[in-house]
């Protein structure tokens, strides 16, 4: 039965035009999210973009006030709890009840959830060295991170939701996670990560759609992304050029003397230009993801909370 | 000391915390005492009729055992009666509470943590605590000195029955600073501080009960001691800011000694798998509640033990008859009219634990999974509706102890009462889903307000045909009383529709 989805859509999340406010705090506006099925989707976003109120939409626990949302081919809101046997979560903020142990809590989440795959429980425990006999109450937030993160990567699951997974874990058990995330990629699974941390999206996604204020305001490859942010190109010429502003895709252009700092995202035309004006140095800088990000959030509007 | 550096800093933090509050419970508890207090004193205007009330009251065993005995037929003597056994509990649960609030839970929601940092001693939070509510318990005590004199007591029994009412709120303060720093979690050291109050009332009323002096073995005898509007006898407040002082000293001596978040006993490692009867939200919420339900059980049963104990001296006594219900006579039957408000607040307090699970993100947790949200939403609904009836069937057991003979016949009535718990868990559970946020405070306001309407009919302001809006005046009133068959029937009928709505909201809520 894996991998067999309702409906006629193919894709694993489906929200078109979702919008949701508290009151008068519009916490999302016209969100649109499509995830094919495989990979490690990215939802990268400042706190209180909306990310988490786009993840509890997904999980059911909000009903979105307009638009479609579509998570496994069927409506999270109305469909049966059955539906969310095919998932995994990982919230951002983990809560566990104090005086449960942690293999209690794993237990439990699992018969919950009525499907788990036990060695793999048990390398993972190993793997973030997690003490199981522990009492919830006493775990550290890193801990009761690995809880939950135990018990998504464990469970048997098409499609795993990961809402900043990462926040308390030490770098010892931040690379433990990757490599959680990058077997559930080689197995098929589906991954929604939702970060804050450019690195740990840069390194272990495909996809990257970037939330603003409510909104989605861009999706595709980093590569696609890249192309959107400018490249800085910096160069020494013998003789100075004259309109590079007004080349097409130039955005900056910074000048001293015969030193050159240009900001574009057409590398090829300014190129064209340099190459007749004597090119003595020259440095080509992609962007960043980090520039990609200022790049949407330079002139961000005011952001609403989560 | 070094322990105490910063309380100043921490009394400004607190002050500010508990502005609203603490203000409100304080100051409400005062104006209810006053009321109380204005209500019978209008109720018994003549001196002629005051004399046959004390009269009546001093030899009633159950009378002296709940409230105690009439000792001035004085307006401030019947008013400081009326109003005694309400002061203990109301202002006692105010300390409790504003004591708790501010050092255990505090500490463990992490706020302390944050301050720890700053030149905070250990001991402060503790220190400000209790001074907040010392002030409190004062301004509770001056309007209730004030009201007394309004009423028309006499100016310095209307200053010591004040003082009466400070002490219970210092004392109670003070067991709950100790018992904070002894217990890991805010709702261990709260259920053991009233379980002391609740201790000290009862050992009062059996010493009351059965007669002949003060037997200074409950501090809440040395209170009554003072006997205002009577003999304004003001020493016995020395023993009292005696035990005051000791308790908050040994307070204060824990928690300038004791770990950051710990209590006296270490954690004990946990089993590293789930028993199997571990299976879905249902079972995680017995799981869960079940510390409460142990205690709140043990309680009854030690209480309803004492009270069948006594019992048996009091009966032989002058009857006494409830006001407007037909239930027969005797303690018993009082206690038992009782017993179900007690259930109600233990199946409450289980229900809206479902609060604590969203706004902690535990119902994330449990909501990501294929849980259906019915089965979560009344999940503490049902231990709720447990609980309620675990604490009448012990209850009715610790009375059968007392009173072998009778000991089917005790359970039997106290169970019966069953409906009237479970309207209040099922009224409960609604809110829940309805006013989530405001649930908890609604949910105990209509609980008093039902409380109250004994007291209303008591003072002939309504009459008594009012009760048949009651759930505890509709439940069977055995063994003496009627059955009320038809009433018990309209009771669950009613509790069918308020979870019919509750699910139907519950589908259609956010989760937040």
């Amino acid at each position: 039965m894996k991998f067999v989805y309702y409906g006629t859509m193919n894709n694993v999340i489906e929200m078109r035009g979702v919008k949701k406010s508290f009151g008068r705090v519009h916490a999302l506006v016209g969100l649109d999210l499509q995830l094919a099925q495989g990979g490690v989707h990215g939802l990268l976003g400042p706190n209180g973009a909306g990310k988490s109120t786009a993840i509890r939409v997904l999980l059911g626990m909000l009903r979105a006030d307009a638009g479609e949302v579509k998570i496994l081919g069927v409506d999270p809101w109305s469909a049966p709890a059955q539906a969310r046997s095919r998932l995994a979560y990982v919230p951002g903020d983990v809560a566990l009840w104090p005086n449960l142990s942690g293999g209690e809590t794993l237990d439990i989440l699992a018969r919950m959830h009525g499907g788990e795959n036990l060695s793999k429980r048990k390398s993972l425990i190993e793997a973030f060295e997690l003490d199981p006999t522990r009492r919830s109450r006493t775990y550290s937030k890193g801990n009761r991170q690995k809880v939950a993160l135990v018990s998504a990567f464990s469970a048997t699951a098409e499609l795993l939701i990961l809402d900043e997974p990462t926040s308390g874990l030490d770098p010892l058990m931040e690379a433990v996670f990757k490599q959680c995330v990058a077997d559930a990629r080689r197995d098929g699974q589906t991954v929604l990560l939702s970060s804050h941390i450019l690195s740990e999206v840069e390194q272990l996604c495909d996809r990257v759609s970037i939330v603003r204020a409510g909104q989605v305001v861009d999706t595709g490859s980093l590569a696609d992304l890249r192309g959107h942010a400018a490249t800085i190109v910096t160069a020494t010429v013998t003789h100075v050029p004259r309109g590079l502003e007004d080349v097409p895709g130039v955005q900056r252009v910074d000048m001293d003397g015969r030193h050159l700092q240009i900001s574009t995202t057409a590398v090829d035309s300014v190129m064209e230009v340099l190459v007749t004006h004597g090119i003595e140095t020259l440095a080509v800088a992609p962007p960043t993801l980090e520039d990609l990000f200022l790049h949407y959030y330079s002139n961000a509007t005011k952001a609403v909370s989560a | 000391m070094n322990a105490m550096r910063g309380t100043r800093l921490m009394l400004g933090l607190v002050l500010r915390r508990e502005r609203i509050h603490a203000t409100a419970w304080y100051g409400l508890a005062g104006l209810v005492l006053v009321g109380v207090a204005a209500g019978i004193a209008a109720t018994y205007p003549t001196e002629a009729a005051r004399q046959q009330l004390a009269a009546s009251v001093n030899s009633s065993g159950q009378e002296l055992f709940l409230i105690g005995p009439i000792f001035s037929a004085s307006l401030g003597g019947i008013g400081l009666w009326r109003m005694t056994g309400v002061a203990a509990l109301v202002v006692s649960l105010a300390s409790i509470f504003t004591v708790m609030r501010n050092t255990r839970a505090t500490e463990e929601s992490g706020t302390t943590e944050l301050l720890s940092a700053a030149r905070i001693g250990r001991g402060a939070p503790l220190a400000a605590a209790m001074v907040v509510a010392a002030v409190g318990s004062a301004f509770c005590g001056v309007i209730v000195g004030i009201g007394f004199i309004a009423i028309g007591g006499s100016p310095f029994g209307s200053l010591l029955a004040g003082a009466q009412v400070i002490s219970f709120g210092l004392l109670a303060a003070t067991i709950a600073a100790l018992t904070g720093q002894m217990l890991r979690t805010a709702r261990a050291g709260t259920g053991i501080a009233v379980a002391v109050v609740g201790g000290f009332y009862l050992l009062r009323g059996a010493a009351d009960a059965h007669g002949g002096g003060i037997s200074w073995v409950s501090p809440f005898e040395w209170i009554a001691a003072i006997r205002p509007f009577a003999e304004d006898n003001a020493l016995p407040l020395l023993p009292v800011l005696v035990l005051v002082t000791a308790l908050s000293g040994a307070g204060l001596f824990i928690a300038g000694r004791r770990d950051f978040g710990a209590g006296l006993m270490h954690d004990r490692l946990g089993p590293a798998h789930a028993s199997n009867a571990l299976r879905g939200p249902v079972t995680l919420a017995l799981k869960i509640s079940r510390p409460t339900i142990v205690s709140w059980s043990l309680g009854a049963l030690l209480v309803a033990f004492l009270i069948g104990a006594v019992s048996a001296v009091v009966d032989k006594q002058a009857p006494l008859k409830l006001s407007g219900i037909e239930g027969g006579q005797g303690l018993i039957t009082v206690v038992l009219y009782l017993v179900p408000i007690i259930a109600a607040v233990c199946g409450m307090q289980t229900t809206l634990r479902l609060r604590g699970e969203v706004t902690s993100g535990r119902a994330e947790a449990v909501l990501s999974r294929p849980v259906d949200r019915g089965r979560w939403g009344f999940a503490y609904a049902i231990s709720g509706a447990l609980a309620g009836f675990i604490v009448l069937f012990t209850f009715g057991v610790g009375l059968g102890l007392a009173r072998p003979s009778e000991m089917l016949t005790l359970i039997v009535a106290s169970v019966a009462k069953a409906p009237a718990v479970w309207f209040f868990v099922a009224v409960t559970a609604l809110l829940l889903c309805a006013l989530p946020r405001a649930a908890g405070g609604i949910a105990y306001a209509l609980l008093a307000a039902f409380v109250s309407l004994e007291l209303l009919v008591e003072f002939r302001i309504v009459p008594p045909q009012v009760l048949y809006a009651s759930p505890f005046a509709l439940a069977p009133q055995l063994p003496d009383g009627p059955l009320n068959a038809q009433w018990a029937i309209l009771v669950l009928a009613g509790i069918a529709a308020l979870i019919m709505a509750a699910s139907r909201v519950l589908r259609q809520m956010d989760i937040r």
